[in-house]
């Protein structure tokens, strides 16, 4: 069972590097009723993975301290429970084969950086309305 | 397994990032405004006030960051931070601070250190310059 389905504020756990983007991201969730547990390099995103319940979202970057968004993303595909968790890529590299790599790997969505806070949250909500889970 | 949604790309006005894969960042077109003694006025979203004077502290010290990694020839460090600015910038709603990061961030992965050192006393005026109006 994931944070959203507890009855609580929906949970989104946001890795991100950059402690201006993180607090920015968290400022605008936390208005939309989440509440925000925020992971600041790669390693510190695998503990969370590897011991907290999955959250109703995950918001990741690609470009990581320690261990890079794209591992993380194939670690959360991999884990039970956790292998249906939305995920929303922020990414500031336009780089076509890292975009194509994380597309395989069932993300709802990514959102280039600088993004406004309408396409973020346009972005939430469309991914929110989908799901990582195979038909 | 249902479709993978990318809504960031398709779904964006023209005032949000609308590159497609692989393609440059986009030229922003936020308005100056000059106020008075030089000042340059950015509208800002009032529900960022709570981060603005941090942002414009930390942007502030990323410049002093970039010249002194200047100073050693260290484009690596001036790319990484300038990278970041970039990202941070037009997310808060400072385009302009996005376009001059992305110039600086372009001159040094080619280890362009004239237009760095031409631009990085430019980025740090208008940093200075700048009078938020949050609306």
């Amino acid at each position: 069972m994931n944070n959203q389905s507890s009855g609580q504020n929906p949970l989104l756990l946001l890795v991100e590097d950059e402690q201006d983007m993180a607090d920015l991201v968290t400022l605008i969730m936390k208005e939309q009723g989440y509440q925000v547990l925020h992971a600041a390099d790669g390693s510190v995103a695998l503990e969370k993975i590897a011991l907290m319940s999955p959250p109703s979202l995950v918001m990741l970057d690609i470009q990581l301290p320690h261990v890079d968004g794209i591992t993380i993303l194939e670690t959360i595909r991999a884990t039970p429970d956790w292998e249906h968790v939305p995920v929303i890529m922020l990414t500031g590299v336009a780089d076509q084969d890292k975009i194509r790599k994380v597309r395989t790997l069932r993300i709802q969505d990514y959102v280039l950086k600088p993004f406004r806070q309408e396409t973020l949250l346009r972005s939430v909500d469309q991914s929110r309305k989908t799901s990582a889970r195979p038909q | 397994m249902k479709p993978i949604l990318m809504s960031s790309i398709k779904n964006q006005d023209k005032t949000t990032d609308t590159r497609l894969i692989g393609e440059e960042p986009m030229e922003y077109t936020q308005p100056k405004e000059i106020g008075a003694e030089g000042e340059v006025l950015v509208h800002i979203d009032a529900s960022f006030e709570p981060l603005i004077p941090k942002f414009l502290t930390n942007r502030k010290n990323e410049v002093v960051t970039m010249r002194e990694a200047l100073t050693t020839q260290d484009f690596d460090t001036v790319r990484k931070v300038a990278h970041g600015m970039k990202g941070a910038g037009g997310s808060y709603g400072f385009d302009r601070i996005t376009d001059m990061a992305a110039v600086v961030e372009q001159a040094a992965k080619t280890g362009d250190a004239s237009t760095i050192e031409r631009d990085l006393p430019a980025l740090g005026s208008y940093l200075d310059r700048i009078k938020v109006v949050y609306e």
